[in-house]
Protein backbone atom coordinates (compact mmCIF):
# COMPACT_ATOMS: atom_id res chain seq x y z
CA UNK A 1 0.00 0.00 0.00
CA UNK A 2 1.17 3.78 0.08
CA UNK A 3 3.13 4.77 2.77
CA UNK A 4 0.17 7.95 2.52
CA UNK A 5 -2.42 5.29 3.76
CA UNK A 6 -0.15 3.53 6.15
CA UNK A 7 0.58 7.05 7.95
CA UNK A 8 -3.05 7.33 8.15
CA UNK A 9 -4.44 4.42 9.74
CA UNK A 10 -1.46 4.41 12.27
CA UNK A 11 -1.96 7.87 13.17
CA UNK A 12 -5.39 7.07 13.92
CA UNK A 13 -4.43 3.96 16.02
CA UNK A 14 -1.80 6.11 17.39
CA UNK A 15 -4.36 8.74 19.00
CA UNK A 16 -6.95 5.56 19.88
CA UNK A 17 -4.52 3.75 21.85
CA UNK A 18 -3.12 6.60 23.63
CA UNK A 19 -6.27 8.22 24.24
CA UNK A 20 -7.63 4.85 25.58
CA UNK A 21 -5.04 4.28 27.98
CA UNK A 22 -5.33 8.02 29.19
CA UNK A 23 -8.77 7.51 29.82
CA UNK A 24 -8.67 4.67 31.85
CA UNK A 25 -5.71 6.03 34.23
CA UNK A 26 -8.06 9.24 34.14
CA UNK A 27 -10.88 7.33 35.37
CA UNK A 28 -8.99 5.57 37.71
CA UNK A 29 -7.21 8.63 39.89
CA UNK A 30 -10.49 10.43 39.66
CA UNK A 31 -12.39 7.52 41.07
CA UNK A 32 -9.85 7.62 44.03
CA UNK A 33 -10.15 11.44 44.31
CA UNK A 34 -13.73 11.42 44.52
CA UNK A 35 -13.67 8.34 47.33
CA UNK A 36 -11.18 10.49 49.70
CA UNK A 37 -12.97 13.31 49.24
CA UNK A 38 -16.87 11.49 49.84
CA UNK A 39 -14.72 10.26 53.59
CA UNK A 40 -13.05 13.64 54.08
CA UNK A 41 -14.84 16.83 52.73
CA UNK A 42 -13.01 19.22 54.78
CA UNK A 43 -9.71 18.19 52.69
CA UNK A 44 -11.34 18.63 48.87
CA UNK A 45 -9.33 21.53 47.80
CA UNK A 46 -6.07 19.96 48.29
CA UNK A 47 -7.10 16.85 47.03
CA UNK A 48 -9.16 18.39 43.99
CA UNK A 49 -5.36 20.36 43.35
CA UNK A 50 -3.25 17.81 43.56
CA UNK A 51 -5.95 15.33 40.99
CA UNK A 52 -5.86 18.28 38.68
CA UNK A 53 -2.11 17.93 38.58
CA UNK A 54 -2.23 14.46 38.02
CA UNK A 55 -4.26 14.29 35.00
CA UNK A 56 -2.78 16.80 33.68
CA UNK A 57 0.33 14.73 33.81
CA UNK A 58 -1.76 11.60 32.65
CA UNK A 59 -3.51 13.63 30.31
CA UNK A 60 -0.24 14.75 28.42
CA UNK A 61 0.85 11.58 27.47
CA UNK A 62 -2.51 11.37 25.24
CA UNK A 63 -1.48 14.94 23.91
CA UNK A 64 1.85 13.52 22.69
CA UNK A 65 -0.35 10.99 21.18
CA UNK A 66 -1.96 13.96 19.70
CA UNK A 67 1.30 15.61 18.86
CA UNK A 68 2.61 12.22 17.25
CA UNK A 69 -0.42 11.54 14.82
CA UNK A 70 -0.93 14.83 13.66
CA UNK A 71 3.04 14.48 12.50
CA UNK A 72 2.47 11.56 11.24
CA UNK A 73 -1.28 12.43 9.72
CA UNK A 74 -0.05 15.74 8.01
CA UNK A 75 3.94 15.46 6.95
CA UNK A 76 4.56 14.57 3.49
CA UNK A 77 5.76 11.36 3.45
CA UNK B 1 10.76 11.54 7.52
CA UNK B 2 14.81 12.46 6.78
CA UNK B 3 13.52 15.98 7.28
CA UNK B 4 12.20 15.82 10.79
CA UNK B 5 15.21 13.66 11.76
CA UNK B 6 18.19 16.14 10.33
CA UNK B 7 16.39 18.89 11.45
CA UNK B 8 16.45 17.32 15.21
CA UNK B 9 19.59 16.25 14.80
CA UNK B 10 20.44 19.64 13.64
CA UNK B 11 19.39 21.39 16.36
CA UNK B 12 20.76 18.84 19.14
CA UNK B 13 23.87 19.51 17.84
CA UNK B 14 24.19 23.53 18.01
CA UNK B 15 26.70 24.23 20.33
CA UNK B 16 25.47 27.59 22.61
CA UNK B 17 22.99 27.82 24.89
CA UNK B 18 20.70 29.97 23.05
CA UNK B 19 21.21 28.69 19.73
CA UNK B 20 20.44 25.41 20.59
CA UNK B 21 17.52 26.71 22.72
CA UNK B 22 15.94 28.91 19.85
CA UNK B 23 16.65 26.32 17.11
CA UNK B 24 14.94 23.31 19.13
CA UNK B 25 11.97 25.81 19.38
CA UNK B 26 12.01 26.92 15.64
CA UNK B 27 13.05 23.21 14.23
CA UNK B 28 10.08 21.95 16.33
CA UNK B 29 7.59 24.56 15.29
CA UNK B 30 9.38 24.35 11.31
CA UNK B 31 8.20 21.07 11.34
CA UNK B 32 5.51 21.60 12.92
CA UNK B 33 4.35 23.95 10.31
CA UNK B 34 5.62 22.53 7.58
CA UNK B 35 4.31 19.29 8.17
CA UNK B 36 0.81 21.42 8.48
CA UNK B 37 1.14 23.28 5.62
CA UNK B 38 2.44 20.17 3.39
CA UNK B 39 -0.05 18.38 4.84
CA UNK B 40 -2.45 20.78 3.76
CA UNK B 41 -1.33 21.43 -0.38
CA UNK B 42 -0.88 16.96 -0.07
CA UNK B 43 -4.54 17.22 0.90
CA UNK B 44 -5.52 19.27 -1.41
CA UNK B 45 -3.84 17.25 -4.20
CA UNK B 46 -5.61 14.44 -2.81
CA UNK B 47 -9.19 16.28 -2.85
CA UNK B 48 -8.22 17.49 -6.47
CA UNK B 49 -7.15 14.13 -7.60
CA UNK B 50 -9.92 12.62 -6.22
CA UNK B 51 -12.64 15.47 -7.03
CA UNK B 52 -14.80 13.90 -4.52
CA UNK B 53 -14.91 15.97 -1.15
CA UNK B 54 -17.41 18.83 -0.84
CA UNK B 55 -15.12 21.31 0.76
CA UNK B 56 -11.44 21.59 0.03
CA UNK B 57 -9.59 20.21 3.41
CA UNK B 58 -7.43 22.59 2.75
CA UNK B 59 -9.14 25.45 4.01
CA UNK B 60 -9.37 23.81 7.35
CA UNK B 61 -5.33 23.75 7.86
CA UNK B 62 -4.61 26.51 5.94
CA UNK B 63 -2.34 29.42 6.65
CA UNK B 64 -4.40 32.32 8.31
CA UNK B 65 -5.70 35.41 6.14
CA UNK B 66 -3.76 37.85 8.21
CA UNK B 67 -1.08 35.79 7.63
CA UNK B 68 -1.10 35.64 4.10
CA UNK B 69 -1.40 39.46 4.45
CA UNK B 70 2.09 39.77 6.09
CA UNK B 71 3.87 36.83 4.05
CA UNK B 72 5.71 38.92 2.41
CA UNK B 73 6.84 40.71 5.54
CA UNK B 74 7.88 37.77 8.21
CA UNK B 75 6.28 34.77 6.12
CA UNK B 76 3.34 32.80 8.36
CA UNK B 77 5.63 32.58 11.66
CA UNK B 78 4.98 36.78 12.03
CA UNK B 79 1.01 35.84 13.09
CA UNK B 80 1.78 34.67 15.97
CA UNK B 81 3.46 37.71 17.45
CA UNK B 82 0.42 40.15 15.66
CA UNK B 83 -2.09 37.49 17.73
CA UNK B 84 0.44 38.09 21.22
CA UNK B 85 0.83 41.38 20.42
CA UNK B 86 -2.96 41.60 20.44
CA UNK B 87 -3.35 39.97 23.54
CA UNK B 88 -0.40 42.11 24.93
CA UNK B 89 -1.92 45.49 24.22
CA UNK B 90 -5.16 44.48 25.69
CA UNK B 91 -3.71 43.56 28.86
CA UNK B 92 -1.77 46.48 29.22
CA UNK B 93 -4.45 48.68 28.63
CA UNK B 94 -7.01 46.78 30.58
CA UNK B 95 -4.61 47.28 33.74
CA UNK B 96 -2.98 50.96 32.86
CA UNK B 97 -6.97 52.10 33.00
CA UNK B 98 -7.84 50.29 36.05
CA UNK B 99 -4.59 51.75 37.93
CA UNK B 100 -4.57 54.69 36.44
CA UNK B 101 -7.01 56.30 39.15
CA UNK B 102 -6.60 54.35 42.22
CA UNK B 103 -9.23 55.31 44.84
CA UNK B 104 -9.86 54.01 48.37
CA UNK B 105 -13.37 55.20 48.69
CA UNK B 106 -15.09 55.74 45.40
CA UNK B 107 -14.10 52.52 43.38
CA UNK B 108 -14.37 53.15 39.88
CA UNK B 109 -15.80 49.73 37.98
CA UNK B 110 -12.44 48.93 36.42
CA UNK B 111 -10.51 49.02 39.66
CA UNK B 112 -13.19 46.69 41.13
CA UNK B 113 -13.04 44.24 38.67
CA UNK B 114 -8.86 43.85 38.44
CA UNK B 115 -8.91 43.45 42.22
CA UNK B 116 -11.64 41.03 41.81
CA UNK B 117 -9.30 39.14 39.54
CA UNK B 118 -6.03 40.04 41.82
CA UNK B 119 -7.83 38.53 44.49
CA UNK B 120 -9.08 35.34 43.28
CA UNK B 121 -5.38 34.40 42.17
CA UNK B 122 -3.77 35.56 45.26
CA UNK B 123 -5.98 32.89 47.16
CA UNK B 124 -5.64 30.70 44.48
CA UNK B 125 -1.46 30.93 44.49
CA UNK B 126 -1.50 31.07 48.55
CA UNK B 127 -3.76 28.23 48.64
CA UNK B 128 -1.34 26.66 46.27
CA UNK B 129 1.76 27.25 47.72
CA UNK B 130 1.32 28.69 51.10
CA UNK B 131 1.78 31.99 52.30
CA UNK B 132 5.22 32.00 50.42
CA UNK B 133 3.18 31.98 47.44
CA UNK B 134 3.01 35.99 47.66
CA UNK B 135 6.23 36.40 46.42
CA UNK B 136 5.34 34.69 43.24
CA UNK B 137 1.72 36.24 42.48
CA UNK B 138 3.27 38.27 39.81
CA UNK B 139 5.22 35.07 37.72
CA UNK B 140 2.08 33.17 38.08
CA UNK B 141 -0.89 35.76 38.07
CA UNK B 142 0.78 37.10 34.59
CA UNK B 143 1.12 33.55 33.54
CA UNK B 144 -2.56 32.88 34.07
CA UNK B 145 -4.15 36.15 32.69
CA UNK B 146 -1.83 35.52 29.56
CA UNK B 147 -2.50 32.51 28.55
CA UNK B 148 -6.15 32.53 29.25
CA UNK B 149 -6.28 35.01 27.22
CA UNK B 150 -4.18 33.92 24.66
CA UNK B 151 -6.36 30.49 24.59
CA UNK B 152 -9.89 32.41 24.28
CA UNK B 153 -8.63 34.77 21.57
CA UNK B 154 -8.30 31.45 19.33
CA UNK B 155 -12.26 31.38 19.47
CA UNK B 156 -12.73 34.57 17.66
CA UNK B 157 -13.19 34.21 14.37
CA UNK B 158 -10.55 35.65 12.58
CA UNK B 159 -8.18 35.56 15.41
CA UNK B 160 -6.18 32.86 16.20
CA UNK B 161 -4.74 31.44 19.63
CA UNK B 162 -0.84 32.41 20.21
CA UNK B 163 -0.47 29.30 22.24
CA UNK B 164 -1.81 27.57 19.89
CA UNK B 165 2.01 27.62 18.85
CA UNK B 166 4.67 25.85 19.71
CA UNK B 167 7.11 28.99 19.69
CA UNK B 168 4.56 31.26 22.07
CA UNK B 169 4.51 27.85 25.04
CA UNK B 170 8.19 26.92 24.45
CA UNK B 171 9.08 30.68 25.55
CA UNK B 172 6.59 30.05 28.48
CA UNK B 173 8.07 27.00 29.56
CA UNK B 174 11.77 28.31 29.17
CA UNK B 175 10.08 31.40 31.77
CA UNK B 176 9.25 29.11 34.13
CA UNK B 177 12.05 26.69 33.54
CA UNK B 178 14.67 29.43 34.24
CA UNK B 179 12.44 30.81 37.70
CA UNK B 180 12.75 27.21 38.96
CA UNK B 181 16.62 26.91 39.15
CA UNK B 182 16.63 30.57 39.88
CA UNK B 183 14.30 30.51 42.98
CA UNK B 184 16.01 27.48 43.90
CA UNK B 185 19.57 28.68 43.96
CA UNK B 186 18.54 32.13 45.46
CA UNK B 187 16.64 30.32 48.07
CA UNK B 188 19.08 27.41 48.59
CA UNK B 189 22.15 28.69 47.62
CA UNK B 190 24.96 25.61 46.51
CA UNK B 191 22.63 22.87 48.40
CA UNK B 192 20.14 23.19 45.93
CA UNK B 193 22.46 22.09 43.87
CA UNK B 194 23.41 18.81 46.50
CA UNK B 195 19.15 17.53 46.01
CA UNK B 196 20.22 16.67 42.15
CA UNK B 197 22.40 13.74 43.97
CA UNK B 198 19.83 12.07 45.49
CA UNK B 199 19.70 11.33 48.99
CA UNK B 200 22.39 8.68 49.39
CA UNK B 201 25.50 9.23 47.92
CA UNK B 202 27.00 6.42 46.16
CA UNK B 203 24.09 6.28 43.89
CA UNK B 204 24.62 9.76 43.23
CA UNK B 205 26.09 8.49 39.39
CA UNK B 206 22.68 7.38 38.85
CA UNK B 207 20.75 9.63 40.32
CA UNK B 208 22.34 12.98 38.48
CA UNK B 209 21.41 12.19 34.92
CA UNK B 210 18.05 10.67 36.18
CA UNK B 211 17.27 14.11 38.17
CA UNK B 212 18.91 16.04 34.72
CA UNK B 213 16.62 14.23 32.73
CA UNK B 214 13.59 15.02 34.69
CA UNK B 215 14.22 18.42 34.93
CA UNK B 216 14.85 18.86 31.04
CA UNK B 217 11.57 17.10 30.92
CA UNK B 218 9.54 19.71 32.72
CA UNK B 219 10.11 22.71 30.11
CA UNK B 220 9.02 19.83 27.39
CA UNK B 221 5.82 18.87 28.62
CA UNK B 222 4.61 21.59 29.72
CA UNK B 223 4.99 23.68 26.38
CA UNK B 224 3.70 20.58 24.47
CA UNK B 225 0.95 20.06 26.82
CA UNK B 226 -0.53 23.53 26.17
CA UNK B 227 0.15 23.57 22.63
CA UNK B 228 -1.34 19.82 22.03
CA UNK B 229 -4.09 21.21 23.73
CA UNK B 230 -4.78 23.98 22.42
CA UNK B 231 -3.74 23.32 18.62
CA UNK B 232 -6.34 19.87 19.07
CA UNK B 233 -8.94 22.11 20.12
CA UNK B 234 -8.90 24.52 17.45
CA UNK B 235 -8.56 21.85 14.54
CA UNK B 236 -11.78 19.90 16.28
CA UNK B 237 -13.61 23.44 16.34
CA UNK B 238 -12.28 24.15 12.51
CA UNK B 239 -13.22 20.00 11.58
CA UNK B 240 -16.88 20.35 13.37
CA UNK B 241 -17.49 24.04 11.29
CA UNK B 242 -16.64 22.98 8.42
CA UNK B 243 -18.68 19.72 8.50
CA UNK B 244 -21.51 21.67 10.02
CA UNK B 245 -21.12 23.71 6.68
CA UNK B 246 -21.05 20.88 4.65
CA UNK B 247 -24.19 19.05 6.04
CA UNK B 248 -25.97 22.74 6.09
CA UNK B 249 -26.00 22.92 9.72
CA UNK B 250 -25.15 26.25 11.14
CA UNK B 251 -23.72 26.19 14.81
CA UNK B 252 -22.55 22.63 14.56
CA UNK B 253 -19.88 23.66 16.44
CA UNK B 254 -21.07 24.95 19.28
CA UNK B 255 -20.90 22.17 22.07
CA UNK B 256 -17.23 22.21 20.62
CA UNK B 257 -17.59 25.84 21.41
CA UNK B 258 -18.44 25.57 25.45
CA UNK B 259 -15.65 23.20 25.48
CA UNK B 260 -13.14 25.27 24.23
CA UNK B 261 -14.27 27.59 26.76
CA UNK B 262 -13.84 24.95 30.01
CA UNK B 263 -10.40 23.59 28.06
CA UNK B 264 -8.90 26.75 27.61
CA UNK B 265 -9.66 27.87 31.68
CA UNK B 266 -8.48 24.55 32.54
CA UNK B 267 -5.06 24.51 30.72
CA UNK B 268 -4.41 27.71 31.92
CA UNK B 269 -5.07 26.52 35.28
CA UNK B 270 -2.85 23.39 34.62
CA UNK B 271 0.07 25.53 33.29
CA UNK B 272 -0.17 28.04 36.64
CA UNK B 273 -0.58 25.12 39.27
CA UNK B 274 2.49 23.09 38.02
CA UNK B 275 4.88 26.09 37.35
CA UNK B 276 3.81 26.35 41.29
CA UNK B 277 4.04 23.02 42.25
CA UNK B 278 8.08 23.03 40.66
CA UNK B 279 8.84 26.24 42.19
CA UNK B 280 7.61 24.94 45.25
CA UNK B 281 9.64 21.91 45.16
CA UNK B 282 12.69 24.08 44.23
CA UNK B 283 12.23 26.11 47.49
CA UNK B 284 13.67 24.73 50.70
CA UNK B 285 10.75 24.56 52.98
CA UNK B 286 9.31 21.36 51.72
CA UNK B 287 12.60 19.45 52.66
CA UNK B 288 13.25 21.22 55.53
CA UNK B 289 10.07 20.32 56.76
CA UNK B 290 10.84 17.10 55.97
CA UNK B 291 13.82 16.87 58.17
CA UNK B 292 12.50 19.15 60.58
CA UNK B 293 9.78 16.71 60.84
CA UNK B 294 11.67 13.41 61.53
CA UNK B 295 13.86 15.41 64.27
CA UNK B 296 10.95 16.41 65.79
CA UNK B 297 9.63 13.22 66.36
CA UNK B 298 12.91 12.22 67.09
CA UNK B 299 12.75 14.72 70.10
CA UNK B 300 9.57 13.70 70.89
CA UNK B 301 10.04 10.52 71.22
CA UNK B 302 13.43 11.38 73.49
CA UNK B 303 11.35 13.49 75.26
CA UNK B 304 8.37 10.33 75.75
CA UNK B 305 11.30 8.14 77.15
Amino acid sequence: MDLHVWSVIFSSLCIAIGAFGAALAQGRSIVAALEGIARQPQSAGEIRTTMIIGLALIESLAIYCLVISLILLFVRW
Amino acid sequence: MFNIISNVNLSAMLASVETTVHGAANAIQETASVALTHGASAASEHAAAAEKSMIDPSIILNRHWIASTFESVGGHHFVVVIMSVIVIIFLAVLFYLATRNMAVREISPLQNFVEMIYEALDGYVVNMMGPVGRNFIVLIGSFFIYILLSNLLGLVPGLESPTANLNTTAALALVTFFAIHYYGLKTQGLKYLKHFAGDIWWLAPLMIPIHLIGELARPLSLSIRLFGNIRGEDIALCILFFLGAAANFPFFHLPMMFLACFTSLIQALVFTMLTMAYISGALPHEEHDHEDGEAHGDKEKAHIH
